[in-house]
């Protein structure tokens, strides 16, 4: 008789490390599954090619719930962050472009050169957003309360909300409503008039969505942007030392260090299901292990028509599933470089190149590129965010040379070719991507060594991102909330008992916040289901 | 002394039922409008010599019937029927379904087409009827008042009021609604059906006056309200509508004076309303004002700059309402027909694809070649509008930005009725040659004629931040923060197209305020 385990953690992603991390701390016997000879699902690093370190994926920390780490003494198991000072922007024709500090005066006087209006309210602009956001962190650090129930419970929780919202006073409570439901482009039209600044700003409302920046709904995302803590401070973002699997290599190390077990290169087919209720995992070579809950940090779509099966399922619940939208649409192409490429020569230093580079030289570029990309393209001259963390952090590449990751919209997972036909067009789209840079970095062929191309088929076959959405399913309203990722399951539980879920497909979605991992893990203590 | 209790700038059918309703209490009420004749976007016109439209805005299915009754205008000549008008979806390869009042006769006509999407059809109506009394009790009622600030009791029983009547739908229902309201209406409909030609035509209302193309979210909110708040349809168009309220109007003793454009809103030095300044100079003294026309044309062009509070002009100033719709009227020397059939309504679009690309040149200030048309053939059942044998088809052409690059000129016009005649003689071939006249209204035509802000037809776009709170927080009760200023058109709770809802429940507001 094998060992029955409390809990099978099915994914090794953050979210999945952080929940197993917190179980283990309340003393419970847990087993992490992960497919990949790595840790961290597209919170990884890995060495793709000799003496260059990848942040394959994922490649900025700043949602990361500071809570967390601190209760898992992530700092202490390797959680180390490089903070980022600078968000530039070039502008073809070797103007200056735009750089935006972490000083907000330093930022003030960029925009000035495009707008002295703009620099005058820019301050403004981050006053209310940053309003916003501790009100939208109040969302994020709790469980979605279920609408549809009149337990007393449910009703205080989002009276709690309510109340949150009452004490914006009315002015802000239109503020919020707009920025809830309207576009990013028209937003920003509120306050600014520079196209140059309007253009980089925009992109926050859209990144990982399969939307533009004039279509509805793109205003809430960029909170998020406001929402980045790190060491208390809002609006800052980070490296995470050593590429972004560092942090999950934190969440790993945290876990084992409360005895949890996590075990690498083991394919997951199926989750064990007698009578209704999930008993362990079946892996791929056939063998089971037995445990008393199984929580799945796999997309919404994997988990129920995979792990569970259909045959599992109501066809209300299959049909329900088969609603929630993927609909990938980025890619990430990463670059090993023999020198620095210069994105501005006429700037002196390198500091305005640690941060973020964004390629949108204004609204209508980024607005092209997705209506493009509507119609089953990949935008030919797509937005990209660039960093290269290799400035800050020389242990990534071989001295002198760098590594280069650019995260590039729009990608879509359903090309007019058919998804399956990604691989034999992956070429042409790292051209494009190359070719958008080259506007800016004249001698950018000659500097790259190796390209990695990952397009949204590769995201989904490689790192089981369904449809290549990066946040496990698209962050639109009626995907959101209570509704995530279906109504009446939005607390972490499926409709298989001790079935559970913790990846980004739930509450309160993607980026590397871990608010999944932990909120699914104290639900489960709290219930007391082992 | 001032000789009225009130003024209503805009003889529309809005301000003529805010009128009506006062006049009735004995109040002694005066309507002033700019042109010689009344009715606003919902007046008939001769726009060639012997062929007439009913209106620019033509859908008369949102006229609430509550509001028939309190006025009796069947008394006064009004000719309602409690059905919608049949409206034919037309696709481009020479098929054409005509969606009916009668829910099985619509699904047979559907089940030539697809079985599946007859059986959708159903289903869609199911929904349709459960969430109809949550959506009709939002329009016939002033919105809950959300500003927290002086949130009293009343309200919030309003507020719990109206939660218990979402409830009341049963969870499932609840979750459905709330799922699928902020979607985009391609999404809503491919859920459901798998004709693109059905599916873009039962998008369609969802699109008119909106900034927004059938992939943009929230649309699908839109066609809900549209979907359950149509039921019925006034025979002899909007022209019929207003014939009537005139009626009513007169026997109010409510006095109507044409042509008398209002220049400026009068302040007394307390801030509160003195009267109105017409053109020319003449003054009108009243303590209150309704104004029916644009919240934007009321606050920021009747007003001095200095007359209003910084913040109050702020917000007006932020309302979006960006107009997208154009105006093709065609005299046609026959009896016509649109895929081989004679059709009042009929609607255009062929597939979400080709909608959304007419509505991708309006971000970058640009026209389409190929816009999606709703059009109507008032002379089919009134043969009177035009000569004997002769038709008349009036087109409202959508996805035509009102912000336009090249700006419209003559010849911009030109190329627009071009395009537009392009696009009908693919359902109607051989159109071309029976045009005798034909008028092209830009959405800056619609602006001017119409004094509509932006040549907006919903006085500001339907949009989530934009309803309920309609058109601002400030004012979203029909009063304003200025003492004796009422807000009683399109621009207010539940908004544009021809309710005459937003008059009656300012007429109401208006009362309760004494």
């Amino acid at each position: 008789m094998s060992k029955k385990y409390d809990a099978i953690i099915i994914g090794g992603g953050h979210n999945g490390l952080i929940n197993a991390a917190y179980l283990a701390k309340a003393g419970k016997d847990v087993l992490v599954l992960e497919k990949r000879h790595v840790l961290g699902g597209a919170a990884v690093s890995e060495e793709v090619y000799p003496g260059f370190t990848y942040s394959v994926c994922s490649y900025v920390v700043s949602l990361f719930r500071p809570h967390i780490i601190r209760e898992l003494n992530l700092a202490k198991h390797g959680y180390d962050i490089i903070p980022m000072d600078a968000s530039f922007q070039p502008l073809p024709d070797g103007d200056l472009g735009l750089c935006r500090w972490g000083d907000a005066a330093r930022s003030r006087r960029e925009i000035a050169r495009f707008s002295k209006k703009d620099s005058e309210v820019y301050g403004e602009f981050s006053k209310v957003m940053t309003h916003m956001a501790k009100l939208a962190k109040e969302v994020i650090d709790h469980p979605a309360p279920d609408v549809a129930s009149i337990n007393p419970k449910e009703l205080s929780s989002l009276l709690r909300m309510g109340k949150v919202f009452k004490n914006l006073g009315p002015e802000l409570l239109h503020m919020n409503t707009k920025l809830l439901t309207m576009s990013s482009a028209d937003f920003l039209d509120l306050w600014f008039e520079s196209e140059v600044l309007k253009g980089p700003m925009s992109v926050s409302g859209i990144i990982g969505t399969f939307l533009g920046v004039r279509s509805p709904g793109t205003a809430y995302v960029l909170l998020h942007h406001y929402m980045g803590e790190l060491d208390g401070a809002f609006r800052s973002w980070g490296f995470s030392k050593g590429g972004t699997g560092g942090v999950s290599m934190a969440c790993a190390n945290a876990a084992k260090s409360f005895g949890a077990e996590i075990r690498t290169h083991v394919h997951v087919a199926k989750v064990k299901i007698k009578n209704g209720k999930a008993t362990g995992v079946v892996l791929a070579n056939g063998d089971e292990i037995n445990s008393k809950i199984v929580i799945s940090n796999l997309d919404p779509n994997r988990t129920y028509l995979k792990m569970i099966g259909e045959e599992n399922l109501s066809h209300e619940i299959t049909a329900e599933i088969k609603r929630f939208k993927l609909r990938g649409s980025s890619g990430k192409v990463n670059f090993a470089l023999s020198g620095v490429p210069n994105f501005c020569k006429k700037r002196d230093g390198l500091e305005f190149m640690q941060g973020d580079i964004a390629i949108v030289p204004n609204v209508d570029y980024v607005e092209k590129a997705y209506d493009q990309a509507k119609y089953g393209e990949f935008s030919e001259r797509p937005f990209i965010n660039i960093v290269i963390p290799s400035l800050t952090d020389p242990t990534l590449a071989p001295p002198g040379k760098h590594v280069m990751s650019c995260f590039v919209q729009y990608a879509p997972f359903n090309i007019k070719e058919g998804a399956e036909n990604w691989p034999k067009l992956a070429d042409k789209f790292g051209d494009a991507v190359q070719d958008t840079i080259k506007e800016y970095v004249p001698d950018i062929d000659s500097l790259v060594e190796h390209r990695q191309v990952l397009t949204p088929w590769d995201l989904q076959e490689t790192f089981g991102l369904t449809e290549g959405n990066i946040f496990q399913g698209e962050l639109t309203l009626e995907q959101l909330l209570f509704q995530r990722p279906i109504s009446g399951y939005a607390k972490y539980k499926t409709p298989i008992d001790n079935l559970w879920m913790s990846g980004s497909g739930t509450h309160p979605g993607g980026g590397i916040m871990g608010s999944g991992g932990e909120l699914s893990a104290k639900s489960i203590l709290k219930e007391k289901v082992i | 002394m001032s000789k009225y209790d009130i003024i209503v700038i805009g003889g529309g059918h809005n301000g003529l039922t805010t009128a009506t309703i006062l006049g009735k209490t004995g109040m002694n009420v005066l309507v002033v409008e700019k042109r010689t004749l009344l009715g606003g976007m919902a007046a008939g016109e001769e726009f060639h010599p012997g062929y007439f439209t009913t209106g620019l805005l033509h859908d008369t299915s949102g006229v609430r019937l509550d509001i028939i009754k309190e006025l009796e205008l069947e008394k006064h000549g009004l000719k309602v029927d409690k059905n919608r008008a049949n409206v034919t979806i037309l696709c481009n390869d020479g098929k054409s379904v005509t969606i009916q009042p009668d829910v099985n006769a619509t699904a047979t006509a559907i089940a030539n087409i697809s079985k599946n999407d007859s059986v959708a059809y159903r289903a869609y109506h199911e929904f349709l009827n459960k969430i109809s009394k949550v959506i009709n009790n939002l329009m016939d009622n002033p919105p809950p008042n959300i500003n927290v600030d002086n949130l009293t009791m009343a309200s919030l029983v309003v507020l719990i009021k109206k939660g218990l009547i979402l409830k009341g739908l049963g969870n499932k229902t609840m979750m459905e609604l709330l799922k699928v309201a902020p979607m985009c209406v391609a999404d809503f409909l491919n859920e459901k059906f798998e004709t693109d030609f059905i599916k873009a035509g039962l998008a369609a209302p969802a699109l008119y006056g909106s900034y927004a193309g059938p992939w943009s979210a929230y649309s699908t909110i839109n066609l809900l309200l549209w979907e359950c708040a149509s039921r019925c349809h006034i025979k002899r168009g909007p022209q019929g509508l207003i014939d009537a309220l005139q009626k009513v109007a007169q026997q109010a003793n409510v006095e109507i004076r044409t042509e008398a454009e209002v220049e400026k809103i009068l302040l007394n030095p307390e801030g509160a309303i003195r009267g109105v300044q017409l053109k020319g100079g003449e003054e009108i003294l009243a303590a209150k004002v309704a104004a029916s026309c644009t919240p934007k044309e009321t606050f920021l062009n009747l007003f001095d700059p200095f007359d209003l509070e910084y913040e109050l002009d702020y917000w007006i100033d932020k309302v979006r309402g960006r107009g997208t719709t154009a105006k093709v009227n065609l005299a046609i020397n026959k009896i016509i027909e649109f895929n081989g059939q004679l059709v009042e309504f009929a609607r255009t679009g062929n597939s979400f694809d080709e909608m959304e690309k007419a509505f991708d040149p309006v971000k970058y200030m640009e026209v389409t070649d190929s816009p999606f048309l709703d059009i109507h053939v008032p002379t089919r059942s009134n043969p009177d509008l035009a000569p004997d044998g002769h038709s008349v088809v009036s087109v409202l052409v959508h996805q035509i930005p009102y912000e336009f690059k090249a700006g419209w000129s003559v010849d911009t016009k030109k190329k627009l009725g071009k395009d537009v005649l392009k696009t009908l003689e693919i359902y109607s071939p051989g159109l071309n040659e029976t045009v005798v006249g034909m008028e092209v209204l830009s959405p800056a035509d619609l602006e001017n004629r119409y004094n509509l802000t932006q040549g907006h037809i919903y006085h500001g776009e339907h949009f989530v931040d934009q309803l309920i709170t309609r058109p601002i927080p400030a004012c979203s009760s029909y009063a304003t923060p200025i003492n004796g200023l009422f807000l009683c058109g399109s621009g207010s709770h539940p908004g544009g197209g021809i309710t005459c809802a937003p008059g009656s429940m300012a007429a109401k507001a208006i009362l309760k305020s004494k």
